[in-house]
């Protein structure tokens, strides 16, 4: 018969499995100011088409290899990107709370 | 007719064929190095403000290049896709290095006259060079989630747009950054 109360082995798992700050807020934070002001390009030598850019943020497959080099190499660049990635995730979270208010109220 | 307006251009960006260290830079690496030059010596003199080091790191940038590109080609390795981009990204690492060195030093020296050390600077450097490592090295799916991470989109998000799992993002994420970290850990002088 199995006992109510959790096995040591079970409980002991659980622990390993508690989720840990894997990366730390500060990397994120500081890796995203390096790339979007420590390459500045005023001249936007090789610059893509802001289209091209955000053709990247929605569909990245559809894009060459060359354009992700070039954002994380050109801040200017990456700035733009980072503005479409953000519209882009407005747009969704706005769809999907749309949808959820069109749905009838679960009883 | 009115007269055109004249550009002021600086002085011509001239480039040794050798690093100080005596190492040649390859023709085809030197035609890059003068394209990217400019852009790329303006950065490492906003960081470092020496001009004459920057030229340094610069050629030694080149002629790394120039022996990574022949090793690949003797070792039948694939090819750098991207010469401009990996020069510009070796040059970065190697200023980035520099700078996060004096800032060691410049720490040290301050230790024995101040008990705290701000972190803030170094942190910002470390996280510089780490992130260069990853674009520099990784594939482009990883490239892709660490630049969707950063921007703040969740595991889930990041693997719908990518159209992986929300744990293949992630773990292509950590493998990223403990591959950067080793490597940066290996170049790190010690002591």
């Amino acid at each position: 018969m199995r006992s109510p109360l959790p096995l040591p082995s079970a409980s002991r798992k659980s622990k390993d499995h508690k989720r840990k700050p894997s990366v730390d807020k500060a990397f994120l934070e500081l890796g995203r100011k390096h790339l979007a002001e420590d390459f500045p390009n005023p001249t936007r030598q090789g610059c893509p088409q802001d289209d091209v850019l955000r053709l990247l943020a929605e569909q990245p497959t559809k894009v060459e290899d060359s354009v992700l080099d070039h954002i994380t190499l050109c801040s200017p660049c990456y700035t733009t990107y980072s503005r479409f990635l953000q519209q882009m995730k407005a747009k969704h979270s706005n769809r999907r709370s749309a949808t959820r208010s069109s749905e009838p109220p679960r009883v | 007719m009115r007269p055109r307006r004249e550009t002021k251009s600086g002085p011509p960006f001239l480039l040794n064929s050798v690093d100080r260290f005596g190492r040649q830079i390859a023709p085809a690496v030197l035609s890059v190095s003068m394209e990217i030059g400019p852009r790329a010596l303006a950065y490492a003199q906003h960081l470092i403000g020496d001009p004459a080091l920057a030229i340094n790191y610069f050629e030694e940038a080149a002629a790394s290049v120039s022996a990574a590109i022949e090793e690949k080609k003797v070792s039948g390795a694939p090819a750098v896709r991207n010469v401009a981009a990996y020069l510009f990204r070796t040059f970065i690492r190697m200023v980035d290095d520099a700078k996060y060195k004096e800032k060691i030093l410049e720490e040290s020296l301050k230790e024995s006259v101040e008990a705290r050390i701000p972190l803030t600077e170094e942190a910002q450097v470390e996280a510089a060079v780490l992130l260069n490592e990853v674009m520099e090295t990784c594939d482009r799916a990883s490239r892709e989630v660490v630049v969707l991470r950063l921007e703040g989109f969740s595991w889930k998000e990041i693997g719908k747009q990518l159209a992986i799992s929300s744990h293949a993002a992630e773990a292509r994420f950590s493998k990223a950054l403990d591959h950067a970290r080793k490597a940066f850990k290996i170049r790190r002088p010690k002591g």
